[in-house]
Protein backbone atom coordinates (compact mmCIF):
# COMPACT_ATOMS: atom_id res chain seq x y z
CA UNK A 1 0.00 0.00 0.00
CA UNK A 2 1.19 3.41 -0.85
CA UNK A 3 2.04 6.02 1.72
CA UNK A 4 -1.08 8.80 2.05
CA UNK A 5 -0.09 12.20 0.44
CA UNK A 6 -0.49 14.80 3.14
CA UNK A 7 -1.06 18.44 0.95
CA UNK A 8 -0.67 21.76 1.78
CA UNK A 9 -2.69 24.57 -0.16
CA UNK A 10 -1.50 28.18 0.02
CA UNK A 11 -4.55 30.39 0.83
CA UNK A 12 -7.09 30.75 -1.99
CA UNK A 13 -6.28 28.02 -3.47
CA UNK A 14 -7.44 23.81 -3.39
CA UNK A 15 -5.06 21.19 -2.38
CA UNK A 16 -6.93 18.64 -4.41
CA UNK A 17 -7.06 20.56 -7.55
CA UNK A 18 -4.21 23.27 -7.30
CA UNK A 19 -0.40 22.61 -9.43
CA UNK A 20 2.19 21.22 -7.08
CA UNK A 21 4.11 24.06 -7.90
CA UNK A 22 1.53 26.03 -6.27
CA UNK A 23 1.46 23.82 -3.24
CA UNK A 24 2.84 25.65 0.50
CA UNK A 25 3.78 21.58 0.86
CA UNK A 26 3.30 18.45 -0.58
CA UNK A 27 4.92 15.22 0.87
CA UNK A 28 5.30 13.95 -3.28
CA UNK A 29 8.18 15.86 -3.10
CA UNK A 30 11.46 16.16 -0.98
CA UNK A 31 11.80 19.30 1.23
CA UNK A 32 15.49 19.99 1.60
CA UNK A 33 16.54 19.28 5.25
CA UNK A 34 19.40 22.03 6.74
CA UNK A 35 21.21 20.08 9.03
CA UNK A 36 24.40 22.96 9.20
CA UNK A 37 25.18 26.45 9.21
CA UNK A 38 28.83 27.44 9.49
CA UNK A 39 31.82 29.64 9.20
CA UNK A 40 34.12 26.80 9.88
CA UNK A 41 36.03 23.99 8.17
CA UNK A 42 33.55 20.80 9.13
CA UNK A 43 35.01 16.46 9.01
CA UNK A 44 32.39 15.29 7.18
CA UNK A 45 30.79 12.37 9.47
CA UNK A 46 27.67 11.83 7.01
CA UNK A 47 29.51 9.01 4.79
CA UNK A 48 28.28 10.79 1.27
CA UNK A 49 28.51 14.67 -0.09
CA UNK A 50 25.64 16.59 1.04
CA UNK A 51 23.97 19.38 -1.16
CA UNK A 52 25.24 23.32 -0.27
CA UNK A 53 25.07 26.86 -0.63
CA UNK A 54 27.94 29.39 0.12
CA UNK A 55 27.86 32.73 0.92
CA UNK A 56 30.62 35.51 1.31
CA UNK A 57 30.74 38.42 3.18
CA UNK A 58 32.15 41.18 1.95
CA UNK A 59 34.16 44.14 3.04
CA UNK A 60 35.68 47.92 2.10
CA UNK A 61 38.28 46.03 0.70
CA UNK A 62 36.34 43.99 -2.08
CA UNK A 63 37.54 45.52 -5.28
CA UNK A 64 34.89 45.55 -8.04
CA UNK A 65 37.21 43.74 -10.58
CA UNK A 66 39.85 40.51 -9.85
CA UNK A 67 42.62 43.00 -10.08
CA UNK A 68 44.91 44.07 -7.52
CA UNK A 69 44.66 47.52 -6.43
CA UNK A 70 48.78 47.46 -7.61
CA UNK A 71 47.24 47.19 -11.11
CA UNK A 72 45.43 50.50 -12.97
CA UNK A 73 42.21 48.31 -13.29
CA UNK A 74 41.67 48.49 -9.58
CA UNK A 75 38.22 49.98 -8.59
CA UNK A 76 36.98 49.29 -4.78
CA UNK A 77 33.76 47.93 -5.27
CA UNK A 78 31.97 50.28 -2.02
CA UNK A 79 31.01 47.37 -0.29
CA UNK A 80 30.54 46.62 3.62
CA UNK A 81 30.97 44.06 6.01
CA UNK A 82 27.17 44.55 6.21
CA UNK A 83 26.80 43.37 2.11
CA UNK A 84 26.32 38.92 1.60
CA UNK A 85 26.46 37.35 -1.70
CA UNK A 86 26.32 33.95 -2.97
CA UNK A 87 29.96 32.89 -2.92
CA UNK A 88 30.09 32.06 -6.93
CA UNK A 89 32.93 32.32 -9.77
CA UNK A 90 33.37 36.28 -10.42
CA UNK A 91 35.79 37.87 -12.18
CA UNK A 92 37.88 38.82 -8.71
CA UNK A 93 38.63 34.97 -9.75
CA UNK A 94 41.96 34.01 -10.84
CA UNK A 95 42.78 33.39 -7.40
CA UNK A 96 39.78 31.81 -6.17
CA UNK A 97 40.03 28.35 -7.20
CA UNK A 98 40.73 26.89 -4.30
CA UNK A 99 38.90 29.69 -1.99
CA UNK A 100 35.05 29.89 -1.45
CA UNK A 101 33.15 26.60 -0.04
CA UNK A 102 34.18 23.49 -1.33
CA UNK A 103 33.38 19.38 -0.29
CA UNK A 104 37.18 18.36 -1.14
CA UNK A 105 38.73 15.12 -2.52
CA UNK A 106 38.03 13.25 0.99
CA UNK A 107 34.45 14.85 1.56
CA UNK A 108 34.90 17.21 3.81
CA UNK A 109 33.57 20.49 4.21
CA UNK A 110 35.97 23.50 3.32
CA UNK A 111 34.98 27.13 4.27
CA UNK A 112 37.40 30.05 2.55
CA UNK A 113 36.90 33.61 2.44
CA UNK A 114 38.06 34.92 -1.23
CA UNK A 115 41.22 36.52 -1.16
CA UNK A 116 43.59 37.73 -3.82
CA UNK A 117 46.19 35.21 -3.36
CA UNK A 118 48.73 36.95 -5.72
CA UNK A 119 49.08 40.23 -3.55
CA UNK A 120 46.94 39.75 -0.64
CA UNK A 121 46.15 43.45 -0.62
CA UNK A 122 41.83 42.08 -0.30
CA UNK A 123 40.34 39.28 1.32
CA UNK A 124 36.61 38.90 1.97
CA UNK A 125 35.42 39.58 5.79
CA UNK A 126 34.07 35.76 6.29
CA UNK A 127 32.73 32.70 4.04
CA UNK A 128 29.63 30.53 5.42
CA UNK A 129 27.78 27.30 3.91
CA UNK A 130 24.78 26.47 4.20
CA UNK A 131 24.46 22.27 4.14
CA UNK A 132 21.60 20.54 3.44
CA UNK A 133 20.80 16.38 3.91
CA UNK A 134 19.89 15.99 0.36
CA UNK A 135 23.26 13.62 -1.13
CA UNK A 136 24.76 15.22 -4.15
CA UNK A 137 27.34 12.29 -3.99
CA UNK A 138 27.18 8.82 -2.49
CA UNK A 139 25.13 7.03 -0.61
CA UNK A 140 22.86 8.00 2.44
CA UNK A 141 23.59 5.53 5.65
CA UNK A 142 21.39 2.77 6.69
CA UNK A 143 22.02 3.88 10.42
CA UNK A 144 22.94 6.66 11.62
CA UNK A 145 22.93 8.22 15.20
CA UNK A 146 21.12 11.53 15.67
CA UNK A 147 20.00 14.07 18.69
CA UNK A 148 17.10 12.36 20.04
CA UNK A 149 14.01 14.01 21.97
CA UNK A 150 10.76 14.42 20.19
CA UNK A 151 10.12 15.03 16.27
CA UNK A 152 7.69 14.99 13.96
CA UNK A 153 7.79 13.26 10.75
CA UNK A 154 6.29 12.79 7.39
CA UNK A 155 7.42 10.27 5.18
CA UNK A 156 7.82 10.77 1.49
CA UNK A 157 7.34 8.25 -1.44
CA UNK A 158 8.47 5.35 0.30
CA UNK A 159 9.76 3.58 2.98
CA UNK A 160 9.10 3.88 7.23
CA UNK A 161 9.43 7.41 8.20
CA UNK A 162 10.35 6.29 11.19
CA UNK A 163 13.34 4.54 9.74
CA UNK A 164 13.78 6.25 6.60
CA UNK A 165 17.29 8.44 7.09
CA UNK A 166 15.68 11.94 7.63
CA UNK A 167 16.93 13.06 3.46
CA UNK A 168 14.12 10.48 2.49
CA UNK A 169 11.47 11.57 4.55
CA UNK A 170 9.10 14.65 3.60
CA UNK A 171 9.36 16.34 6.59
CA UNK A 172 11.96 15.88 9.64
CA UNK A 173 11.33 18.14 12.68
CA UNK A 174 14.73 18.07 13.61
CA UNK A 175 16.12 20.27 10.64
CA UNK A 176 15.50 23.45 9.23
CA UNK A 177 14.29 23.96 5.95
CA UNK A 178 13.89 26.94 3.44
CA UNK A 179 10.48 29.31 3.99
CA UNK A 180 10.06 31.48 1.20
CA UNK A 181 9.66 35.37 2.53
CA UNK A 182 9.28 37.05 -0.87
CA UNK A 183 8.80 36.63 -4.34
CA UNK A 184 9.45 39.04 -7.30
CA UNK A 185 10.84 40.83 -10.35
CA UNK A 186 13.51 43.51 -9.98
CA UNK A 187 13.93 45.14 -13.43
CA UNK A 188 16.70 47.90 -14.60
CA UNK A 189 16.37 50.02 -17.48
CA UNK A 190 19.32 51.72 -18.79
CA UNK A 191 19.66 54.18 -21.47
CA UNK A 192 22.08 54.12 -24.21
CA UNK A 193 24.74 56.15 -23.31
CA UNK A 194 28.38 57.72 -24.63
CA UNK A 195 31.01 57.27 -21.62
CA UNK A 196 34.06 59.43 -22.86
CA UNK A 197 37.62 59.18 -21.74
CA UNK A 198 37.53 61.26 -18.06
CA UNK A 199 33.58 60.63 -17.56
CA UNK A 200 34.07 57.61 -14.81
CA UNK A 201 32.30 55.13 -14.35
CA UNK A 202 28.46 55.13 -14.87
CA UNK A 203 26.69 53.06 -11.84
CA UNK A 204 23.35 51.83 -11.48
CA UNK A 205 21.52 50.69 -8.94
CA UNK A 206 17.71 48.84 -7.95
CA UNK A 207 16.85 47.59 -4.66
CA UNK A 208 13.83 45.80 -3.12
CA UNK A 209 13.44 46.58 0.62
CA UNK A 210 12.98 43.44 2.83
CA UNK A 211 13.45 45.11 6.43
CA UNK A 212 14.38 41.45 7.74
CA UNK A 213 16.74 43.24 10.17
CA UNK A 214 19.18 40.42 8.99
CA UNK A 215 21.17 39.37 5.51
CA UNK A 216 18.78 36.74 4.18
CA UNK A 217 19.23 33.92 1.62
CA UNK A 218 18.15 34.57 -1.61
CA UNK A 219 18.10 33.43 -4.78
CA UNK A 220 19.21 33.15 -7.27
CA UNK A 221 22.88 32.33 -6.99
CA UNK A 222 24.51 35.55 -8.36
CA UNK A 223 26.98 37.22 -6.70
CA UNK A 224 29.39 40.68 -7.18
CA UNK A 225 31.95 41.04 -10.14
CA UNK A 226 29.86 39.02 -12.36
CA UNK A 227 30.21 39.66 -15.95
CA UNK A 228 27.37 38.10 -17.38
CA UNK A 229 28.14 35.94 -20.39
CA UNK A 230 25.64 37.38 -23.00
CA UNK A 231 28.04 40.75 -23.13
CA UNK A 232 30.60 38.89 -23.91
CA UNK A 233 29.56 37.87 -27.39
CA UNK A 234 29.87 41.43 -29.28
CA UNK A 235 32.97 43.01 -27.95
CA UNK A 236 33.66 46.17 -25.69
CA UNK A 237 30.98 48.01 -24.54
CA UNK A 238 28.29 46.05 -26.57
CA UNK A 239 25.53 44.76 -24.64
CA UNK A 240 21.97 43.93 -25.09
CA UNK A 241 18.98 43.07 -22.54
CA UNK A 242 19.33 39.88 -20.54
CA UNK A 243 17.68 37.79 -17.40
CA UNK A 244 20.17 37.35 -14.78
CA UNK A 245 19.15 33.86 -13.59
CA UNK A 246 20.04 32.95 -17.29
CA UNK A 247 23.44 34.24 -17.11
CA UNK A 248 25.00 33.10 -14.19
CA UNK A 249 28.15 31.44 -15.90
CA UNK A 250 30.81 33.46 -16.88
CA UNK A 251 32.55 33.76 -19.89
CA UNK A 252 35.69 35.33 -21.50
CA UNK A 253 35.25 39.24 -21.11
CA UNK A 254 38.00 42.02 -21.14
CA UNK A 255 38.44 43.84 -17.63
CA UNK A 256 36.57 47.02 -18.70
CA UNK A 257 33.33 45.43 -19.45
CA UNK A 258 30.08 46.23 -17.50
CA UNK A 259 29.92 44.49 -14.12
CA UNK A 260 27.26 43.14 -12.74
CA UNK A 261 26.47 42.75 -8.24
CA UNK A 262 23.79 41.32 -6.59
CA UNK A 263 24.18 41.23 -2.97
CA UNK A 264 21.92 41.39 0.05
CA UNK A 265 21.95 43.55 3.46
CA UNK A 266 19.76 43.57 6.16
CA UNK A 267 16.86 45.69 4.57
CA UNK A 268 17.56 45.58 0.57
CA UNK A 269 18.50 43.02 -1.92
CA UNK A 270 20.38 45.11 -4.59
CA UNK A 271 20.76 45.05 -8.05
CA UNK A 272 24.11 47.30 -8.90
CA UNK A 273 25.14 47.43 -12.89
CA UNK A 274 28.90 49.17 -13.71
CA UNK A 275 29.14 50.39 -16.92
CA UNK A 276 33.24 51.37 -17.00
CA UNK A 277 34.93 53.93 -18.55
CA UNK A 278 37.31 52.67 -21.34
CA UNK A 279 40.49 53.36 -23.09
CA UNK A 280 38.38 55.49 -25.61
CA UNK A 281 34.74 56.85 -25.69
CA UNK A 282 32.74 53.77 -25.92
CA UNK A 283 28.87 53.74 -26.86
CA UNK A 284 26.17 51.55 -24.55
CA UNK A 285 23.45 50.44 -26.00
CA UNK A 286 20.01 51.19 -24.48
CA UNK A 287 18.77 47.45 -22.55
CA UNK A 288 16.72 46.09 -19.87
CA UNK A 289 18.41 43.63 -16.83
CA UNK A 290 15.60 41.32 -15.34
CA UNK A 291 15.87 39.71 -12.21
CA UNK A 292 13.88 37.02 -10.51
CA UNK A 293 14.13 36.86 -6.83
CA UNK A 294 13.32 34.35 -3.94
CA UNK A 295 13.94 36.28 -0.56
CA UNK A 296 13.81 32.84 1.97
CA UNK A 297 13.73 33.87 5.69
CA UNK A 298 16.48 32.08 6.66
CA UNK A 299 19.56 34.22 7.77
CA UNK A 300 22.98 34.09 5.83
CA UNK A 301 25.78 33.99 8.87
CA UNK A 302 23.34 31.83 11.35
CA UNK A 303 25.84 29.09 12.94
CA UNK A 304 24.40 25.69 13.95
CA UNK A 305 24.37 22.07 13.81
CA UNK A 306 21.57 19.77 14.12
CA UNK A 307 22.77 16.81 13.36
CA UNK A 308 23.92 16.61 16.59
CA UNK A 309 22.90 18.58 20.56
CA UNK A 310 26.26 20.70 20.39
CA UNK A 311 24.94 23.74 19.31
CA UNK A 312 27.73 25.97 17.98
CA UNK B 1 28.29 16.32 -22.70
CA UNK B 2 28.61 15.72 -25.99
CA UNK B 3 28.25 19.25 -28.61
CA UNK B 4 30.32 22.13 -28.99
CA UNK B 5 29.13 25.09 -27.52
CA UNK B 6 32.17 27.87 -26.91
CA UNK B 7 35.60 28.09 -25.85
CA UNK B 8 35.52 28.38 -22.18
CA UNK B 9 32.82 25.03 -21.79
CA UNK B 10 33.17 23.50 -25.33
CA UNK B 11 30.29 20.50 -24.76
CA UNK B 12 26.62 20.59 -23.37
CA UNK B 13 24.20 18.60 -22.43
CA UNK B 14 20.52 18.92 -22.69
CA UNK B 15 17.99 18.06 -19.37
CA UNK B 16 14.41 17.42 -20.18
CA UNK B 17 12.17 18.58 -17.72
CA UNK B 18 9.03 18.97 -19.51
CA UNK B 19 7.62 21.28 -16.15
CA UNK B 20 6.64 23.98 -19.05
CA UNK B 21 8.23 26.57 -17.00
CA UNK B 22 11.89 26.89 -15.70
CA UNK B 23 12.38 25.63 -12.14
CA UNK B 24 14.67 27.04 -9.37
CA UNK B 25 18.42 24.82 -10.45
CA UNK B 26 21.02 23.46 -8.06
CA UNK B 27 23.74 22.02 -9.58
CA UNK B 28 27.21 20.60 -8.32
CA UNK B 29 30.17 19.23 -10.31
CA UNK B 30 33.39 17.62 -8.71
CA UNK B 31 36.24 19.75 -9.65
CA UNK B 32 40.16 18.48 -10.07
CA UNK B 33 42.04 21.29 -12.26
CA UNK B 34 43.94 23.78 -11.66
CA UNK B 35 43.94 25.18 -8.33
CA UNK B 36 40.79 23.66 -7.15
CA UNK B 37 39.56 19.78 -6.16
CA UNK B 38 36.71 18.85 -4.77
CA UNK B 39 32.93 19.42 -5.19
CA UNK B 40 31.60 23.15 -6.06
CA UNK B 41 28.20 24.39 -6.89
CA UNK B 42 27.58 25.61 -9.96
CA UNK B 43 28.04 28.24 -12.04
CA UNK B 44 32.20 27.87 -11.48
CA UNK B 45 35.06 29.34 -13.34
CA UNK B 46 38.10 27.79 -12.95
CA UNK B 47 41.68 27.26 -14.56
CA UNK B 48 43.87 24.26 -16.21
CA UNK B 49 46.54 24.17 -17.66
CA UNK B 50 46.51 22.98 -21.50
CA UNK B 51 48.82 22.72 -23.90
CA UNK B 52 48.86 25.50 -26.93
CA UNK B 53 51.07 24.71 -30.65
CA UNK B 54 52.96 27.43 -30.29
CA UNK B 55 53.39 28.27 -26.99
CA UNK B 56 53.23 25.25 -24.61
CA UNK B 57 51.36 24.82 -21.35
CA UNK B 58 49.12 27.73 -20.88
CA UNK B 59 46.24 28.48 -18.32
CA UNK B 60 43.14 28.62 -19.98
CA UNK B 61 39.44 29.98 -18.09
CA UNK B 62 36.97 27.20 -18.15
CA UNK B 63 33.30 27.21 -17.00
CA UNK B 64 30.44 24.88 -15.94
CA UNK B 65 27.74 26.50 -16.16
CA UNK B 66 23.90 25.88 -17.27
CA UNK B 67 20.90 27.99 -18.63
CA UNK B 68 16.90 27.52 -19.45
CA UNK B 69 16.50 27.36 -23.08
CA UNK B 70 13.38 26.88 -22.91
CA UNK B 71 10.41 25.69 -20.61
CA UNK B 72 11.39 22.08 -20.80
CA UNK B 73 14.69 22.07 -20.94
CA UNK B 74 18.01 23.18 -19.11
CA UNK B 75 21.05 22.99 -21.22
CA UNK B 76 24.63 21.64 -19.15
CA UNK B 77 28.01 23.58 -20.88
CA UNK B 78 31.35 22.30 -19.69
CA UNK B 79 33.98 20.10 -20.41
CA UNK B 80 34.15 16.62 -21.64
CA UNK B 81 33.05 13.84 -19.91
CA UNK B 82 32.34 15.60 -17.08
CA UNK B 83 29.44 14.59 -14.75
CA UNK B 84 27.18 17.53 -13.09
CA UNK B 85 24.62 16.54 -9.71
CA UNK B 86 21.12 18.41 -10.67
CA UNK B 87 18.38 19.34 -7.81
CA UNK B 88 15.83 20.46 -9.32
CA UNK B 89 12.91 22.55 -7.28
CA UNK B 90 9.56 22.50 -7.93
CA UNK B 91 9.28 26.35 -7.52
CA UNK B 92 9.54 28.34 -10.50
CA UNK B 93 12.48 30.68 -10.94
CA UNK B 94 9.89 33.44 -11.29
CA UNK B 95 7.16 34.09 -8.97
CA UNK B 96 8.39 31.10 -7.15
CA UNK B 97 5.42 32.02 -4.19
CA UNK B 98 4.01 35.22 -4.37
CA UNK B 99 4.64 38.03 -6.15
Amino acid sequence: MNNPILKVARPGLSALSADDKDLAFSSDWATPKIFMQTNSNWTNTLGYVPSFLGFRQLNSDVPTTFLSPFNSYYKNGGFTTSHYCHSVPSYMGDQIGSTGITFNYANNLLVSPFYDAYTGSWEDEDAFALLMLEPIDGTIPTSYTLAGGEVALIVGDGGDARTNFPSENAIDSRFDTFKIFQTGTLTMSLSSETINVGDGDSVYTESVEHNLGYPPVYLPEAGVGMRPRTQTTSGLGASSSFVVNDILGLGDAWEEEPILDVYVDSTHLYMRYRRQEQFSSTSYNAMTITLYYTIFYNEIGESFNYLNEDYQ
Amino acid sequence: MSAPANDDAPYYKDLDHNLGYKPIVRAFTYMNAYSVTGWRQLPIYYYEREWVDGIGFAIVGRTVTYEHINNNTIRFYGSQDREIAVQLFLEPREDAWYE
